[in-house]
């Protein structure tokens, strides 16, 4: 003889469902609330952290962003001159030896006028020699230079600065 | 006022093209003003190539990283290192501090005593296939459409498996954020259209950048005219790094 299922046992089991049932409900809403909206928009991500990214201030000028303004200047070694433009340095970023100029092109920008905001400049014999002095590892386009050796070949005194000689925007002079 | 049904329909008819009008220029944006390109995340095949033969440890790029993504103290995105091969084949390796300041020349090892020495920049390979994504318990590293490595530091946690799974050692903890940082090929560059900091201070060209999904770009053409190859080629991670001039000593 089979035993006849009465309705108090079935409640048991929709206590089971209610619990159950309120237990994924609170998953989905903790994890609704938790989950950011661009997750899994392109993937396993942050679709959102793509744009953060993009939308990062740009700090390092192209030598374009100089010569918008520097390229009518007078002066004939001036960066955008003929000189500047055959030497072997037009091809050097200016900021490589200039300070930053990320304050300076804003600035300049928003107000042409302003005079006093100017960059300054490393013309230190160390800079020249981080490229141009002599390592066995370097190769030998751009030529090293032993600074000693070179002033003495051309009858220098010691402690002589390279600038005293050299134009770095048209470092053949 | 009584108005009458014939002025009714006309001012309806004027009032139709005016509101036109201004829906439509709502619609397409101000007029005169041209339509700003938005950046497509589709279509793009980004490699770098770095020329060692070209690297005279200027360190130039290291200094223009740091500049351009505040990279703290004493962590790199990017750096170089210096080989040096000796005459008894013993390879010594070195980079004091990144190459943020150059190199000085080898004490240890005198000039004499040196059968060839070069250097090699090193930066994120930014992998086909990423060992450093799958390990994130949370997501916060991945690979966008347009296949750059990147990192989300708003969604890390620190963990650093990352880290550890990175087979070029290019990743670290920053300490101000606590998260991880790598280098992007300078993301908020390259889909401006602009350079990657480290290639526009390069001073010799032995970092190039570019799209080759137009086989016409300069970086296309070097990477189909030169000999290149990528770093541990083994682990399969094939990178999209491509090196000119490379030597067996190199990892």
């Amino acid at each position: 003889m089979t035993e006849r299922i009465e309705f108090k046992d079935i409640r048991h089991i929709i206590h089971v469902a209610v619990i159950l049932l309120v237990v994924i409900a609170g998953f989905i809403i903790a994890r609704s609330a938790s989950v950011p909206k661009s997750f899994g928009q392109y993937g396993h991500y942050r679709g959102r952290s793509i744009e953060e990214r993009m939308n990062l201030p740009v700090v390092f000028q192209s030598i374009q962003t100089c010569l918008d303004c520097h390229e009518e200047e007078s002066g004939e070694v001036w960066v955008g001159s003929e000189y500047w433009q055959e030497g072997v340095h037009s091809v050097n970023a200016c900021e490589n030896c200039h300070s930053k100029c990320k304050e300076h092109v804003e600035r300049m920008k928003a107000n042409p006028d302003l005079k006093e905001f100017v960059i300054t400049k490393d013309t230190s014999d160390k800079l020249c020699l981080t490229c141009h002095g002599i390592l066995a590892a370097r190769p030998k386009v751009p030529e090293p230079y032993d600074h000693k050796k070179h002033l003495e070949e051309h009858n220098m005194k010691d402690g002589q600065r390279c600038i005293e000689c050299h134009v770095p925007h048209y470092p053949a002079i | 006022m009584k108005v009458s049904r014939r002025d009714l329909l006309k001012r309806a008819c004027l009032l139709v093209p005016a509101g036109a009008v201004v829906l439509s220029r709502r619609l397409l944006g101000a007029g005169d003003k041209a339509p700003k390109k938005k950046y497509s995340l589709k279509g793009h095949k980004y490699t770098f190539i770095v020329d060692t033969r070209k690297c005279i440890g200027c360190g130039a790029c290291v200094r223009a990283c740091k500049l351009e993504n505040e990279v703290p103290k004493g962590f790199f995105r990017t750096w170089v290192e210096r080989y040096t091969i000796g005459k008894d084949s013993k390879v010594t390796v070195d980079s004091p501090d990144g190459a943020l300041h150059g190199f000085q020349e080898l004490e240890s090892v005198p000039l004499t005593e040196v059968a060839k020495a070069f250097f090699v920049p090193k930066l994120c390979n930014h992998c086909s296939d990423p060992p450093c994504v799958p390990v994130c318990p949370v997501g916060a590293t991945y690979q966008s459409p347009d296949g750059v490595v990147l990192t989300d530091p708003n969604y890390c946690i620190g963990c650093a498996y990352c880290i550890q799974a990175c087979p070029y050692g290019v990743r670290f903890k920053n300490p101000d954020t606590r998260t991880a940082d790598k280098c992007t090929w300078c993301y908020h560059r390259i889909t401006r259209g602009l350079l990657p900091a480290c290639v526009e201070a390069c001073p010799t060209g032995a970092r190039q950048f570019g799209d080759v999904a137009d086989p016409d770009s300069p970086t296309a053409k070097v990477l189909h005219s030169e000999r290149v190859d990528v770093l541990r080629k083994e682990l399969g991670t094939d990178p999209k790094v491509c090196y000119i001039g490379l030597d067996t000593e190199v990892r």
